[in-house]
């Protein structure tokens, strides 16, 4: 185990000292800050310019709202004035229907191009001036327009033994979906670390010394740790990214309706407790181990990063379809289909916990798919252990698949 | 500290079939020398190498440490310099020898002490916290001997130690290796150069395809080959001279030349019959090299 050690914490300290290794960590949460946060720091302290309205019609609007200042004009006014929009930069004429709850016609007369958003706000404007008319017009109160407006709401409760909860079924498939991206990008980091870091040490031949001093079990161990630990770290750092951008978002956007708001954080925390979370972390962890060994065999069966490239493409394409098809598959949550691959131990680590999460699944079935993927790791360690030892001699060999079998069997 | 190899066999599967790496080699190397493990490149050095240091296993044969089983000895008496490159381009000297120390098994105080006596002793503590792709190859090597010789090993195995030095670095690497022979160790060393080993080691291990040729203390082997041959040079033209029966001689330059005596010919009746008509400056026996030697026995083993 001190060879674990002392492996994993050089591995560590050379990625972590690497300004590639933070680049990678960091490039991500900086684009988050230059999509969602800089954008809302330079609306905050940026000026917008005032539009001046002018209105035609019999609508009763607020005198300032948002980006606009709404002016009454006369309508007899409306051809004198639509020749008066061309000498202002920020001048606009709206032209009312005239009886306003008979039409919802508007006519905006402009000279130059308006925004989508600032459009959408108006329009917004609008819509609320038109309700109130409307309202007082037609003498309809606003518990009435609340009545006939609002749909059905389907609430699902999960009931067992402890009780009733309540579920989501579009926040499953969510949740499934986020777990199996969420595998696939910790696969990329740690495997990719792992294969460079084996590559190196077997094109400088520094692996003979390591093997002389240390087991290659324990070598390998040591590697697939901090590789593993390093991808956590980032997927972390993303994680928050994603949190605090999403937050902001979130925040901006629900602001106004904090009933809304409300309920989807309830929805959130009522999937949350609806997770099977033991599962899906013994999956997470032996499927990261698992595709983590094959890397460190791909590795070491490489002699170049050229020739490295398909095989680690091999390894990919079972996260990669799992990543593809996932939408698909998680919102059935059942089906031929998810469930062989649910015991498919390429596969297994993404799609049984989806499952899990989407539909109601026996516990012998996850059990059965965790000692077939299990069985899988164990074999996947003898197998990248024996690669790494002996392949990893062979530089400037080409190792053909018959000279890999002939290792596999001692 | 002896090693005794015994019907050691390995072959490797390749793309172009089974490659047969050793073939039944035998050989014991006795304690404190340095010894040659010499052939051309392809020969079977490495894989014999690799096997002795445990990190490539056994498919038929036996390692012996003083007797004793290979898997009996502490990986820290084991010595290792792997041929060239052995190094991370990017880390500092200093890093890589205390990470692959700890690696071996020392503590980092031993580690560092190790580093410390040995650096000094190579002269690469000027350079130790530079990062190995700024230095020379020559510097590296050092760096390189350095770990192996770190814990001061009983068994010092070296992988194509004079491969990429220069004369002075080669003749420095040479003097430290003498400097190291002594009871209780054992120096093996791996080399395709058999002229430049010729001097320094007192036993040799001939290797070829995967065989082994010769093995033996290279002073007995020089005199085991040696087929009477004179070297002499004389005060008159070898030319002019009149040669013995039974000595065929070829001139090396006008007042120096090589003879070989048949056996009916002694070296004093040669000499004799020089002197009756010249003076003789110098003459000598003219013991084969390791590689007449190597050449010798490819022959003779017809490979």
């Amino acid at each position: 185990m001190r060879a674990v050690w002392i492996v994993f914490w050089r591995e560590m300290t050379v990625r972590l000292k690497n300004w590639r290794f933070w680049l990678g960590t960091l490039s991500f949460p900086l684009l988050i800050f230059l999509v969602v946060a800089l954008p809302a720091l330079v609306a905050r302290f940026s000026h917008e310019k005032r539009l001046q309205v002018l209105v035609a019609g019999n609508l009763p609007l607020p005198q300032e709202e948002g980006p606009f200042r709404f002016v009454p004009v006369p309508q007899t006014a409306v051809d004198s004035l639509k020749n008066l929009l061309q000498t202002a930069d920020d001048l606009v004429l709206l032209v009312l229907p005239p009886n306003p709850v008979e039409s919802e016609i508007c006519t905006l007369y402009t000279a130059f191009s308006l925004s989508s958003e600032k459009m959408q706000d108006l329009k917004a404007i609008l819509t609320e001036a038109f309700r109130a008319y409307r309202q007082e017009a037609l003498r309809v109160t606003s518990d009435d327009i609340l009545k006939v407006l609002t749909p059905p709401r389907l609430q699902v409760y999960k009931v067992s033994a402890e009780g009733a909860k309540r579920y989501s079924a579009g926040l499953a498939t969510t949740v499934g979906i986020f777990i199996g991206i969420a595998l696939f990008i910790l696969l990329m980091g740690a495997g990719y670390q792992i294969l460079a870091s084996v590559l190196e040490e077997k094109s400088n031949r520094l692996v003979e010394y390591m093997l002389l001093a240390a087991d290659p079990g324990h070598i390998l161990q040591g590697k697939i740790l901090s590789g593993l630990v390093l991808s956590v770290f980032q997927v972390v750092v993303w994680g928050l990214a994603v949190l605090l951008g999403g937050g902001a978002t979130f925040s901006s956007t629900l602001a106004d309706d904090a009933q809304q708001s409300q309920r989807l954080m309830e929805a959130m925390q009522d999937q949350a407790y609806a997770v099977p979370w033991g599962w899906v972390v013994i999956f997470l962890i032996a499927g990261l181990l698992l595709y983590t060994f094959l890397y460190a065999a791909a590795g070491a069966a490489s002699d170049s990063v050229t020739e490295l490239s398909p095989l680690s493409q091999a390894l990919q394409w079972p996260l990669l379809l799992s990543v593809i098809v996932l939408p698909t598959l998680a919102a059935s949550g059942e089906g031929p289909v998810i469930t062989v691959l649910s015991y498919f131990p390429l596969t297994s680590p993404v799609y049984m916990p989806v499952r899990l999460i989407a539909s109601e699944v026996p516990g012998w079935e996850a059990v059965v798919s965790l000692g077939i993927l299990v069985l899988t790791l164990v074999g996947a360690y003898r197998f990248a252990t024996k690669i790494y030892q002996h392949a990893l001699l062979l530089y400037g060999q080409k190792l053909p698949w018959k000279a890999i079998w002939q290792i596999l069997r001692g | 500290m002896v090693l005794e190899v015994q019907q050691l066999s390995r072959s490797f599967r390749t793309t172009q079939g089974v490659v047969k790496a050793l073939e039944e080699a035998t050989f014991t190397v006795p304690d404190g020398v340095i010894a040659g493990l010499l052939g051309p490149n392809g020969s079977g050095k490495t894989t014999l190498m690799r096997l002795v240091m445990r990190i490539l296993p056994m498919e038929k044969g036996e390692i012996l440490f003083d007797g004793r089983p290979i898997a009996d000895l502490d990986r820290r008496a084991i010595g290792y310099m792997p041929e060239e490159r052995g190094l991370y381009p990017k880390a500092t000297i200093y890093e890589q020898l205390r990470y692959l120390l700890r690696l071996k098994g020392f503590s980092a105080e031993v580690a560092q002490r190790e580093i410390q006596t040995w650096g000094e002793r190579l002269g690469i503590l000027s350079y130790i916290h530079r990062p190995a792709k700024t230095l020379s190859k020559g510097m590296q090597q050092k760096a390189q001997l350095t770990l192996a010789l770190a814990g001061n090993p009983r068994f010092l195995l070296l992988d194509e130690p004079f491969s990429g030095l220069d004369p002075i670095n080669a003749q420095e690497v040479e003097q430290l290796l003498r400097s190291l022979r002594e009871p209780g160790r054992l120096i093996l060393l791996s080399t395709h150069r058999l002229e430049q080993v010729d001097e320094l080691c007192d036993y040799i291990v001939l290797i070829h395809r995967g065989r082994i040729l010769l093995a033996g203390h290279t002073a007995k082997l020089k005199r085991q080959y040696w087929d009477q041959r004179y070297f002499i040079e004389t005060e008159a033209p070898v030319a002019s001279l009149r040669w013995p029966e039974g000595a065929s001689w070829h001139a090396l330059s006008a007042h120096s030349a090589e003879v070989v005596l048949s056996p009916a010919l002694s070296s004093q009746a040669l000499l004799q019959g020089i002197l009756t008509q010249t003076a003789v400056r110098v003459f000598y026996e003219k013991l084969p090299t390791v590689k007449e030697i190597f050449l010798r026995a490819v022959q003779s083993h017809n490979l």
